[in-house]
């Protein structure tokens, strides 16, 4: 760990990736709902939250599996590691007797949560005072081999730099490059490249920026719960980082190129990950789609604005029933065609992983998510609440319909005209039109009509998402040890071959 | 709507303005449409006097050597927002469901777009934090949704034209048979495409992804023996991880 003052963040794989914002806990005007004395058992009751461990089984926490000697089959650092963390924070925890002070228990929760982020997860930890000492920063980075480390824990997958040479069909479809399981701790690197057909950026380490901050958040997610540090006024804000130097060279790109050209996409997504590349692929997309029906929806426009109603021809109606038609085509054709390059992205990224890997997601009707406390999968905590969230949400948007049925009632009721020169208009569409505009910017915000599940603290990791009709809530390439276990390939790939 | 005014509307005595149906969803659409960009406008401006001068007026504060993940700090938290999709959906919807009524909607569509795409790109580049990476696979609901509004355009579209346009008026009774056998005609005509420009790449692609993942686990086995890999599983020690005793009560 580094102390002090550095303008300058130093280059290179340990280049820190995200940022945590610790109030100044000397100050006794911050409204923390600690209380100035805490007694053990609270103590441990906070520390447990914050640490995760409320959500391990008793007996995984009580009574310790791991010992100081290294057991050759104990799953490191995969979910159950937790486990063999927290017993070193009980351990901890039991010597504790009541704290007096609550500065000193806060001195205590955030010096466990660096020795945690350094000792035990082996990260590389930089503490900083902010411009006017008001706050701390704690800026976390890693080295390559720890990146390396946390990509075998979450069988994050790699590509082999071999050559196919059987099954014609993959090799029209395959890069030259192949998808494995991340390198054993020990091995060498050299053979290994990026995970995605993009190819990999110009930099001294094999992972990108986005799998360095991928690999990073969910390294220390599993055990130190943000959501409890936020809540409790210890954390002030956390954040990934953004590389400036990169940030501007992308937006110098985006500034010029259209929102259709695919190595673009592939910057976006090297930068701001997946989520937000498909976003800006969609609307690529659908703006490339636009441009034909919008020249020909105009000039069927303009004729039909020109030619005055009494001397409606055959012609004219054809034109009417054609774009009609057109239409019809137009909106299946892009549909067909973004899902299409949807799932070119999405192989092209390696995203199908993730539904290839966790089959159990696949084909499981309701949702589920990994349960690092007892190594299983789960319905998620918030089911119960997803549900009630559902049915307020649809009798809200309900209510919010007849709501808007009954305004425009309303307003026609009211026979809203104008009088230009010898004309009467009609201004009841114009306010429907804002009553309808009205409606549609608010009930998003009411936030019923979304079920968003919660927020996680590190922004969407456990994002909710559909992968062939199921309801899959984690995606992300996630320690599973059952998997990796029992996997034959794993036993082999570690050396039994 | 229609079915609203007729039945509120005193003046109307169950007839749209100027008995031309058309020209009243015209009206209504353009009017939407107006108003969408006026609202575009008034966020831009929001944006700008309430986020990016306030950014700009906090880092003055910190000093132009501000290091950057103290500029960083005073960036905004969200970056796109489930409501931002959601409004470009809805339009999207607008061209599709109501084009034949009001055929020039789909440029204001477009131009939404391309002006939503571009603000998006500052907010997101100027404005916003950088984001935690979110993996997902598909916008699969969102899909659904696009490809139901298609379906639905099969019967709107030419139920606009028939029933509300004044190139239907004298067609009497046949309307019903005129808009069935359109309705018909259209949906076949998807289904057709559809079925046509079917999945079938992608399904191939998928399957010879599954097969080329067991391709290379054999690979991987054959890589991992000639890298002669330790022969256990690694351990704590391989991982370079401290192997602490929890018997040890110290400080930390």
């Amino acid at each position: 760990m580094t102390e002090g003052r550095e303008d300058d963040l130093p280059l290179g794989p340990q280049v820190p990736y995200y940022a945590f914002y610790f109030p100044n806990i000397f100050d006794t005007t911050l409204n923390l709902p600690i209380p100035e004395s805490v007694s053990e058992s609270e103590a441990k009751a906070i520390c447990k939250r914050l640490f995760r461990m409320d959500e391990l089984p008793k007996d995984q926490v009580q009574s310790p599996v791991h010992t100081s000697q290294a057991d050759p089959k104990d799953p490191v650092q995969s979910p159950a590691d937790s486990a063999y963390i927290n017993t070193f924070i009980l351990a901890r925890l039991s010597t504790l007797g009541p704290v007096t002070s609550r500065t000193d228990f806060l001195a205590l929760c955030l010096g466990m949560l660096v020795w945690l982020m350094e000792k035990m997860l082996q990260l590389k930890v930089t503490l900083l005072r902010t411009t006017g000492e008001r706050e701390i920063v704690c800026l976390i980075g890693a080295s390559d081999r720890a990146y390396a480390r946390m990509a075998h824990i979450q069988k994050l997958r790699f590509r082999l730099d071999v050559k196919p040479d059987t099954e014609d069909a993959f090799k029209k479809v395959s890069p030259s490059t192949l998808l494995c399981r991340a390198p054993h701790p020990k091995s060498d690197l050299k053979h290994y490249t990026e995970d995605n057909i993009d190819g990999v950026e110009a930099a001294s380490s094999i992972f990108s920026q986005l799998s360095r901050l991928s690999l990073l958040i969910n390294h220390f997610d599993n055990v130190i719960c943000f959501h409890a540090w936020v809540n409790m006024g210890l954390i002030s804000t956390h954040f990934a980082l953004h590389d400036r130097k990169a940030l501007e060279s992308l937006y110098a790109k985006w500034k010029l190129t259209e929102l259709t050209d695919g190595n673009l996409i592939k910057e976006i997504r090297r930068y701001f990950g997946e989520l937000i590349a498909l976003y800006f692929a969609w609307l690529g997309h659908l703006q490339l789609w636009l441009l034909a029906p919008a020249v020909i929806g105009t000039g069927v426009w303009l004729l039909s604005r020109l030619n005055p109603q009494s001397h409606i021809s055959l012609y004219e109606k054809l034109i009417h029933i054609t774009f009609t038609a057109f239409i019809v085509v137009w909106a299946t054709l892009q549909g067909k065609f973004w899902l299409r390059r949807e799932k070119d992205f999405s192989w092209r990224w390696a995203l199908y992983q993730n539904s290839l890997k966790e089959t159990d997601y696949m084909f499981d009707s309701e949702s589920r998510e990994w349960d690092p406390a007892t190594a299983r999968m789960r319905k998620p905590r918030y089911e119960g609440k997803r549900t009630a969230k559902l049915a307020v949400g649809f009798a809200v948007t309900v209510l919010w319909a007849a709501l808007s049925l009954l305004a425009q009632a309303g307003i026609y009721s009211l026979d809203l005209w104008v009088q230009v020169g010898e004309r009467e208009y009609d201004l009841s569409g114009l306010v429907i039109g804002v009553q309808i505009c009205v409606f549609t910017k608010v009930v998003p915000h009411a936030d019923l009509r979304h079920n968003r599940g919660p927020v996680h603290p590190v922004g969407g990791l456990r994002h909710n998402c559909r992968v062939r009709g199921s309801h899959v809530q984690q995606v992300l390439p996630t320690p599973r040890p059952d998997l990796l276990l029992s996997s034959p390939v794993r036993g082999l790939c570690e050396g039994k071959g | 709507m229609a079915f609203v005014k007729v039945r509120a509307s005193q003046a109307y005595q169950g007839k749209c303005y100027e008995s031309n149906c058309l020209l009243e969803l015209n009206w209504l659409l353009l009017s939407l449409f107006a108003l969408q960009f006026v609202f575009k406008l008034a966020e831009i401006v929001w944006l700008f006097l309430s986020h990016f001068l306030k950014q700009q007026h906090k880092l003055q504060e910190l000093g132009p050597n501000a290091p950057s993940y103290e500029q960083d700090k005073y960036l905004n938290a969200q970056v796109l927002s489930f409501s931002t999709y959601c409004d470009l959906i809805m339009n999207y919807g607008y061209a599709a469901l109501f084009a034949a009524g009001c055929p020039v909607i789909v440029l204001l569509v477009l131009l939404l777009t391309a002006v939503q795409a571009r603000l998006d790109v500052w907010r997101l580049v100027r404005l916003s934090r950088r984001s935690g990476p979110k993996t997902f696979s598909s916008w699969a609901g969102a899909n659904n949704f696009i490809n139901l509004l298609a379906v639905l355009g099969t019967m709107t579209n030419p139920g606009i034209i028939i029933f509300s346009s004044p190139y239907f008026y004298d067609s009497g009774e046949w309307k019903l048979f005129i808009f069935v056998a359109i309705e018909h005609c259209h949906f076949l005509l998807k289904i057709l495409l559809e079925n046509t420009i079917s999945d079938e790449a992608e399904s191939k692609l998928y399957s010879v992804v599954r097969m080329g993942k067991q391709w290379c686990d054999l690979k991987e086995m054959e890589l991992c023996a000639r890298l002669s890999k330790p022969a256990t599983s690694p351990t704590r020690q391989d991982y370079d991880l401290p192997t602490l005793d929890p018997s040890d009560k110290g400080n930390f």
